[in-house]
């Protein structure tokens, strides 16, 4: 009883300090983060991609890929190498969306492989850069919500929709969307190397 | 001595060089105070509180063109203040704007509506000039279509960044799993909201914010504990009747809404407005993330994520500990801790 009347008096000391800051301290920062996988094109073509991939597999699957994006894109937002390249991000989301595209549910572990780097990826590009002590928290919680909420929407809506949809071509068209990913991504990836001129030229 | 010359005539220049206007100038960018003050309806103020030596960047603000100067359209120079007096044939609302030449990065303009508490903003240098769009400052009193969607936006705002509500309606959603019940207590919910942001706005119950505060807090712990409790078999009257704890609970969260929606600056006459869009905002942002959950509990079900029965009070436990710090903080600033 006494130690928990000393936690409570330690607890309200503490509070003290943060109360001139607003009900929660790096909100805005939450919400500018939620919509932070979205900002560039390799973000997209990775999300959609690795959302094509785990929604191509069985439900009892799904769960241990989410669960892969879910810890490897916690890990991702505390990356220090968190300035991840395009041209990184474009391969893997060639791999991932390819893997897709092949339908490969042989090759489970290939896909947690490609579903970790991705997860990885995004967190480290969804990272928030520097901000207050007590703010970072909320704003780093609000990519990883919104990473693994979009890639649980995305891959859970292709698993209910392969589920309750009795259309041979479902399948198929997830197929030539994820197709459609990878190349898009290929063409990217090679713009991305192509000299400033011929880009200029476009 | 005759070394001493060159020496001293270098010191002179340095010194003249320091103190001279034009070293003066290089710090002449930055942001100022300044009011906008209506003094009587149709009559207003509008002061810059600069120091002297700044006041010729202080130059004459473009009025809307009902709008014409009292006085000098240079205004007053005081030896901290530039002031124009100005009146406009019908008042300012939020579809005017002052654009305001000055060579300054920006001012903190106060704005004193008649007869209303004042409010401060940054308004930033856009250009070549500083403009003060009036809507910032007085939602209401421009078309009924614009201030419909600025206090809809401000509601929707509000919600989504006041956590604790969200948490709460959150909390309700785990007492609450049935699709028809939970229609229910939200409703209860919003109508009791509605009501006491109501009774607040036209002045009807004025309750001090900070303890509203830390009781919005207290009532995220309250459903926390319940469901702690219905998870040991204690089923209590919250998850009998979840619409009575959601709608008295309801009521404390729409004096929290009110303090927000009094920031703003109301026009008397365009409380009614402001009242039903403010509402509709906080409604829609809260059905947004009623769906937002829900199809991300409906999705994780469908892919049948069987969770551990201690796993899922882990939510319960993380949001009560939340709400108890808050609680705490809140407390603590009634107390002046």
């Amino acid at each position: 009883m006494r130690a928990a009347g000393l936690g409570l008096g330690i607890l309200v000391g503490l509070t003290g300090a943060a109360q001139a800051h607003s009900p929660v301290p790096g909100i805005e920062g939450f919400y500018v983060g939620l919509l932070h996988p979205f900002s560039s094109p390799a973000q997209i073509l990775l999300i959609l991609g690795s959302g094509l991939l785990i929604g191509g597999f069985p439900r009892d699957r799904v769960r241990w890929l989410l669960a892969a994006f879910l810890a490897f894109s916690f890990a991702g937002l505390f990356w220090s190498g968190g300035d991840v390249s395009d041209t990184l991000a474009y391969i893997v989301a060639i791999a991932t969306s390819a893997l897709a595209a092949a339908s490969a549910n042989r090759l489970f572990p290939a896909a947690v492989g490609c579903v970790a780097v991705a997860g990885l990826l995004l967190g480290a590009t969804s990272a928030p850069d520097g901000g207050l002590r007590w703010d970072r928290p909320v704003t780093m919680s609000g990519p990883f919500a919104g990473l693994n909420i979009l890639m649980l929407y995305l891959s859970g809506c292709v698993v209910v929709l392969n589920e309750r949809v009795q259309w041979a071509m479902l399948p198929v068209a997830f197929r030539i969307a994820a197709a459609w990913i990878a190349a898009i991504s290929s063409m990217m990836l090679a713009i991305n190397f192509a000299p400033d001129p011929s880009i200029a030229a476009l | 001595m005759t070394r001493a010359h060159p020496i001293a005539a270098l010191v002179l220049l340095v010194m003249a060089a320091w103190f001279s206007p034009a070293a003066a100038s290089a710090h002449s960018l930055g942001v100022d105070k300044a009011e906008l003050i209506e003094t009587a309806p149709g009559a207003y103020e509008l002061l810059s509180k600069v120091p002297q030596r700044l006041a010729g960047a202080i130059t004459t603000p473009v009025l809307p063109d009902r709008c014409t100067f009292e006085g000098s359209p240079r205004g007053e120079r005081g030896s901290y203040q530039v002031l124009f007096r100005f009146t406009c044939e019908t008042g300012l609302t939020s579809d005017d704007r002052l654009i305001l030449p000055w060579k300054r990065d920006g001012a903190l303009l106060t704005v004193h509506w008649f007869e209303q508490d004042p409010l401060t903003r940054l308004a930033s240098r856009q250009g070549d000039a500083i403009v003060v769009d009036l809507e910032e400052y007085l939602a209401g009193s421009g078309s009924i279509a614009k201030a419909a969607t600025r206090y809809t936006k401000l509601g929707f705002e509000h919600i989504l960044e006041g956590l604790d509500h969200l948490l709460f309606v959150f909390a309700l959603m785990i007492v609450v799993r049935n699709g028809w019940r939970l229609v229910k207590t939200i409703t209860a919910f919003t109508i009791a909201h509605s009501i006491t942001l109501a009774l607040a706005t036209l002045g009807y119950v004025n309750l001090p914010s900070a303890p509203v505060e830390a009781t919005i807090a207290l009532s995220i712990v309250f459903l926390c504990v319940e469901i702690v409790h219905a998870a040991r078999g204690r089923i209590s009257l919250t998850y009998r009747y979840p619409w009575i704890v959601a709608f008295a609970f309801g009521l404390l969260h729409g004096l929290g809404f009110a303090g927000a929606l009094s920031e703003i600056g109301l026009p008397p006459n365009e409380i009614p407005i402001a009242l039903l869009f403010f509402n509709i905002g906080v409604e829609l942002g809260q059905l947004a993330f009623v769906f937002v959950i829900l199809i991300a509990l409906n999705l994780l079900s469908a892919l049948r994520f069987g969770f551990p029965r201690w796993a899922e009070l882990i939510p319960t436990y993380v949001l009560g500990t939340l709400a108890m710090y808050w609680t705490l903080e809140r407390t603590a600033a009634i107390a002046g801790l």
